[in-house]
């Protein structure tokens, strides 16, 4: 009797008519029940939730942000005044050898030539 | 340089938007889709209540009921934090399940486990009417049996079968021919055949 039914192709040659009522049943027995609709509904819920936390969480993360870098700006500056002023202070306040004055040495020279015994002019 | 080592909102939020080709007539969620990309968050959550079912449905036969609910929501996450880069160019529920295979996928191999589940945890149905306990029965064989198939047939038929998806969405879903997709399930279908006719179990 099968033997003059239409085959399905892709199936085994199985009759089509059989083939239709096993899918309907396989069918039946995978489609979502009233477990997959329950967790679904909690799910849904517990995503919402998630959804609200994670969004609220990227404003505070900004703002921490925020408040960190101005923390290191502020730390550059302080540290880049502070040498700053440092390099200034050593510059300004650091001895520096007495001028040479050239005509005083000249001069004290030629008295030094002067006084020795024999001198020149 | 300094912004991007010390700014710790993660990239995906400041991700361009993909140009957006969406068709109303085509997918019933257009709607919410595009309010959900224009940053309406209460529309993503519409989508998702819309979804959850038939997202946990697959998730559970391919992962087992252990496994799903994680599966489902890393899917949920991966979806609303990649929206922006969904060009609309296959229905929201295409590429909501594209996601949701790939995250059983990878609790599959972190699991590393070929059956997904044991055979004796399978969600319990609706305890109520005795009506339904024949259905709850026959589910409960089903979803063992669709345990044992290998996984490139049991994703292709439940995709099918549990999420209702047309099988050139499968085909997409699964990054495959569309004549590999009725091949494999065809061959789960008629693995369940032998298998349920060898049990005396078959219609």
């Amino acid at each position: 009797m099968n033997a003059d039914r239409p085959r399905v192709r892709g199936t085994g040659g199985r009759p089509a008519g059989d083939a239709s009522a096993f899918e309907r049943w396989l069918g039946d027995g995978l489609a979502p029940d009233a477990s997959d609709a329950a967790a679904g509904h909690l799910l849904a819920e517990a995503w919402r939730d998630r959804r609200r936390a994670l969004d609220g969480s990227a404003p505070r993360a900004v703002a921490i942000a925020g408040r960190r870098r101005a923390r290191w700006w502020v730390s550059v500056t302080v540290a880049a005044t502070t040498v700053a002023a440092v390099a200034l202070v050593a510059v300004v306040a650091w001895p520096t050898p007495a001028a040479v004055d050239g005509s005083a040495l000249a001069a004290s020279y030629l008295d030094a030539m002067g006084t020795l015994p024999g001198g020149a002019p | 340089m300094l912004a991007t080592l010390t700014f710790p909102v993660p990239r995906w939020a400041f991700a361009p938007r993909a140009p957006f080709a969406f068709d109303p007539t085509r997918d019933e969620d257009a709607a919410w889709v595009v309010a959900a990309r224009h940053g309406d968050a209460d529309a993503f959550d519409e989508l998702v209540r819309r979804h959850a079912t038939r997202l946990y449905a697959v998730a559970r036969r391919l992962v087992g009921p252990g496994d799903a609910p994680d599966a489902v929501q890393e899917c949920l996450m991966t979806a609303y934090q990649a929206l922006p880069r969904f060009r609309g160019d296959a229905r929201f529920s295409t590429y909501l399940h594209a996601i949701l295979v790939r995250q059983c996928r990878r609790t599959a191999r972190r699991l590393a486990r070929s059956l997904p589940w044991p055979d004796g945890e399978v969600a319990s149905g609706d305890p109520g009417p005795v009506e339904h306990a024949e259905r709850h029965e026959v589910q409960r064989q089903v979803a063992r049996a669709v345990a044992r198939l290998p996984a490139p047939y049991r994703e292709a038929l439940v995709l099918r079968e549990s999420a209702g998806l047309e099988y050139r969405e499968i085909a997409r879903a699964l990054g495959v021919p569309i004549g590999t997709v009725r091949s494999r399930i065809a061959r789960a279908r008629e693995r369940l055949r032998e298998a349920f006719e060898r049990d005396g179990m078959a219609p």
